[in-house]
């Protein structure tokens, strides 16, 4: 209330002056042209602009050089000791006296008294642990040295207090270094936080939140939350979370299943990538209605890479059946992933791919598939060669010379997976 | 008839500049709500490297960077493209048929060998002669195309644009030096939508007068020079207000050619890059919104107000004309060639809102002010000048170009777009550049911008010059042995 009532005091005067500005103008300047007058407001209103600016950058000078100041003397006397206790050298279980050690403190220091003295400190040294938490030399693993650190310096609370507050730019990196601390959320603060009209910070208090108690995580997924906007940062999160439980040897959620509870088909499609990445070939089957009911091209392209990838072969039948009424570009993904399933009963689709299709790229694309199909897709390939007109003669010269041609293309990330194997994800 | 012509005219100039310096307030205004949102939704670079780079889903992205002789810097800005901080990325070099030692420094410098490849021209272009990729280890993410000598980078791009199979490319001069932490920013902005973006445009500045060592740029400065220094205002003017502005309308008309991210398959659907154009990157742009419309999907482009890029500015009016003669003819051939999106609500708001404003306030702007100071010096001639007023008028408009060039200063501070070496005598440079730039620099554009009209009108043969480049700042060490090998000689 007190708030609305100073700006609306500090409102009026600003009006009244400007009513008087613009008056005393009017007056000064009556014999004149509507011209000059409007010319001579706009004088005026631009002298006030270069002193506003000039004022602002003066103050924003000021307040940022005492910050940094604050951060360096913070840094000077205690960053060392924060990056020892965070460092992967540094055992895991250090006590509360070897760390005030490491931080050239006594317990006396402490007693009855907070070490940092005001805001403006604690800010600074929560962005000083937290740079040293994710710098790319500390080790994720020194949490319970984190803790005893955190409890130190009592900046739970003020991380709590922060995310409270009203300036977004504070909330949110606040959000990011609970999520970095995994610290626990007051559950009342988070569901506020979540319920946020900001979609940003409704995302970040949702991961800060699962990162800090894995038990929730599963209700986050199950949640409707995804549904109306979902993007490649949530994917990213969510194969951290996924991730995360399995390192714990959790059990992975069934992604199919949430792949059906979500109604947006960019949505189901990151549950379904996600599957790939976590090999749930034992779900595939939950796909089947979806991937025949469904007309999202993205949404059966994806489906169909999945069961190729985990050589779900049951699924064979259902994409051969689809693939006749797919565009060029579905067709491709959907032939690709017959490839890789590699049973030998869609050769038929494939020669049929080839004869029966005006688009080059499509009868291309069925070459190279022919090309990788065994033996007997080998052999067809030949035979197609031996017996091709002058016109098709290009397409099998052009096959001839691509060093890419043993290759299926996967999703990037796929190729990415089988570059590098299960070492997936480093940040958990 | 001649007192109605001369109070038509003279209303007309008014209003219009009215017009204009209001449409700049309400970009201001829409700029610094987009920098306000930015600031909330792009973490700092710790972070973004924290999230993005352990994670296996982080698109791939190619730096494209096409090369015409540029023996002088070729080396130092390969490197620092190779020391770009980011999980996943190719530096693709497309050495234009380049006539000096540019291709066989590369040879030498990155122990570089042939590669089978498949000419797949998803793009025109001309021919590709041979692909390569350096046998060290150190260096397996750049590949060196080299191809016949298309006499315009529009060429050159669309070569890389060939080679690529990223998702996402990012294309700049090999002159240019990209800061390291420029893909993660940009990427952030693409991770983070909810629609399909199609392109990222970044704040390029001048770089004449920063120092780079080992591929790291350690030293920011403004320009001594003052050319270069009146452009590095000209150029943070335009990226921070102005496309800043319209991003926050999904309405950006350019992303700038020295450095942007755009979605590969809608480049290549829409064309690729046109390589008869001379303003190839706006009007790449204006057909990939084409395309984006014609379709009906949905898109964002975005515009990030961070520093990415530096290049280096042309130093000399020789050098400015030959650039800027150049940019008016391609505003005019992008006028001629999209004049059908032209109040078009059909293709968004960059229908109806930017491209009528491109037109009125950047292409008839020097026209407009040619005739207005010819009309001036008649009436100056006839006695007919009412002082007082004039002063006014003046007086107005010189203070709103100042007081646009302040706020410039404050956004580039609150947003910190760039780390300046000595902040507060940067800030001195740009607003004394500021100050002055309405007598020194702006009349020398205006009349450039007409020539290149009047360039276009004739028709007469348009050639893509080269800049000749002096190459970065050197270290107070490099200078210091360059002086003793010199005296030792």
């Amino acid at each position: 209330m007190n708030t609305i009532n100073v700006i609306s005091y500090y409102w009026n005067v600003f009006v009244t002056w400007l009513t008087y500005y613009v008056t005393y103008i009017f007056e000064e300047f009556r014999e004149f042209s509507t011209v000059v007058q409007i010319a001579a407001i706009g004088l005026t209103f631009c002298i006030i602009l270069i002193l506003w600016t000039l004022g602002r950058l003066i103050y924003q000078w000021f307040r940022n050089r005492r910050l940094n100041k604050v951060y360096k003397r913070l840094d000077e006397r205690f960053g060392n000791g924060v990056r020892f206790i965070l460092s992967p050298e540094t055992k895991n279980n250090m006590n509360r006296q070897e760390e005030l050690q490491a931080l050239e403190l006594k317990e006396s220091d402490l007693q009855g008294k907070n070490i940092l003295k005001d805001y403006r400190e604690r800010l600074c040294m929560s962005r000083l642990i937290y740079r040293a938490r994710i710098s790319e030399e500390a080790s994720l693993n020194r949490r319970k040295n984190l803790q005893i650190l955190l409890r130190i310096f009592n900046l739970q609370e003020f991380l709590e207090y922060l995310i409270n507050k009203d300036k977004m730019r504070l909330k949110t990196e606040a959000l990011h270094m609970l999520r970095a601390f995994k610290l626990p959320i007051n559950p009342w603060v988070a569901n506020q936080l979540m319920n946020s009209k900001r979609n940003r910070v409704r995302r970040l208090a949702m991961y800060a939140s699962i990162m800090s108690s894995s038990n929730m995580d599963l209700e986050y997924f199950e949640s409707e939350f995804f549904d109306d906007n979902c993007c490649l940062y949530d994917e990213i999160q969510l194969g951290y979370v996924l991730k995360r439980r399995k390192s714990a040897r959790r059990k992975i959620p069934n992604l199919a299943i949430l792949a059906l509870k979500q109604k947006n088909p960019s949505t189901q499609c990151v549950f379904i990538r996600l599957m790939r990445q976590f090999n749930q070939k034992e779900y595939c089957s939950e796909l089947e209605e979806l991937f025949q009911l469904n007309s999202d091209s993205q949404l059966i392209e994806e489906i169909s890479r999945t069961w190729g990838y985990l050589k779900y072969a049951e699924g064979e039948d259902l994409m051969n059946e689809v693939l006749l009424t797919q565009s060029d570009a579905t067709k491709i993904t959907i032939m690709h992933s017959l490839t890789r399933l590699g049973t030998g009963r869609s050769l038929g689709t494939l020669l049929d791919s080839y004869h029966n299709n005006g688009d080059p790229k499509v009868r291309y694309e069925a070459l190279r598939c022919l090309w990788n199909y065994g033996e007997e897709g080998r052999d067809k390939y030949y035979e197609l060669e031996r017996t091709a007109t002058a016109a098709d003669r290009p397409l099998f010269e052009f096959f001839h010379n691509d060093i890419t041609k043993e290759e299926i293309p996967l999703s990037k990330s796929d190729a990415f997976k089988l570059e590098y194997g299960e070492n997936l994800y480093t940040v958990v | 008839m001649w007192v109605t012509l001369y109070f038509f005219f003279s209303y007309l100039v008014f209003f219009y500049t009215i017009t204009a310096m209001l449409l700049l307030l309400y970009l201001t205004v829409m700029s610094l709500r987009a920098q306000r949102n930015i600031r909330i939704n792009i973490p700092d670079d710790d972070t973004l490297r924290y999230i993005l780079k352990g994670s296996p889903l982080t698109p791939a992205v190619s730096i494209i960077a096409p090369a015409f002789n540029e023996e002088v810097t070729i080396i130092d800005n390969v490197n620092a493209m190779l020391k770009v901080y980011y999980p996943r990325f190719d530096v693709i070099v497309v050495n234009d048929g380049s006539t000096d030692k540019t291709l066989e420094l590369l040879i030498e410098e990155y122990d570089l060998q042939e590669i089978p490849f498949i000419d797949t021209r998803r793009v025109p272009c001309k021919p590709i002669k041979r692909v390569l990729r350096s046998r060290d280890e150190r260096y397996h993410n750049l590949i060196v195309v080299d191809k016949e000598h298309g006499g315009r980078k529009a060429d050159a791009a669309n070569a890389g644009i060939n080679i690529t199979d990223n998702k996402y490319f990012v294309c700049t001069d090999v002159d240019c030096y990209v800061e390291p932490m420029a893909l993660y920013r940009m990427m952030w902005i693409v991770v983070n939508s909810h629609l399909p973006v199609i392109g990222v445009g970044a704040t390029m500045l001048m770089g004449n007068n920063c120092v780079i060592e080992d591929g790291r740029m350690i030293e920011a400065n403004v320009p001594n020079n003052p050319l270069a220094m009146y452009q590095q205002l000209e150029y943070m003017r335009s990226f921070l207000i102005g496309k800043m502005g319209w991003s926050s309308h999904n309405a950006l008309p350019n992303i700038s050619g020295g450095f942007g991210l755009f979605d590969t398959d809608v480049v290549v659907k829409s064309g690729g890059y046109d390589p008869m154009s001379l303003a190839e990157d706006m009007d790449l742009l204006l057909r990939m919104v084409t395309y984006m419309h014609n379709t009906g999907q949905k898109y964002r482009l975005a515009q990030l107000p961070r520093v990415s890029c530096w290049t280096e500015a042309p130093f000399s009016l020789h050098t400015l004309y030959r650039q800027r003669v150049r940019w008016a003819r391609g505003l005019c051939e992008v006028v001629s060639d999209h004049k059908k999106l032209f109040f078009n609500p059909h293709y968004g708001p960059v229908g109806y809102f930017t491209l009528p404003y491109v037109f009125f306030f950047e292409f008839l702007a020097p026209i407009i002010e040619i005739v207005g100071f010819g009309f001036m010096v008649w009436l100056v001639l006839v006695g007919a000048v009412n002082w007082n007023t004039a002063f006014v008028i003046f007086g107005m408009i010189y203070f709103f170009s100042v007081s646009l060039t302040f706020l410039v200063l404050v956004f580039d501070y609150s947003m910190k777009v760039v780390k300046w070496k000595n902040t507060i005598w940067s800030y001195i440079k740009l607003a004394f550049a500021g100050a002055t730039e309405a007598f020194i620099f702006h009349p020398f554009v205006t009349v450039f911008s007409i020539i290149g009209y009047w360039n276009y009108l004739r028709n007469s043969r348009a050639i893509w010059t080269h800049i000749k480049r002096k190459g970065w700042r050197k270290t107070k060490t490099e200078e210091k042995n360059e002086n003793q090998d010199k005296a030792t000689a």
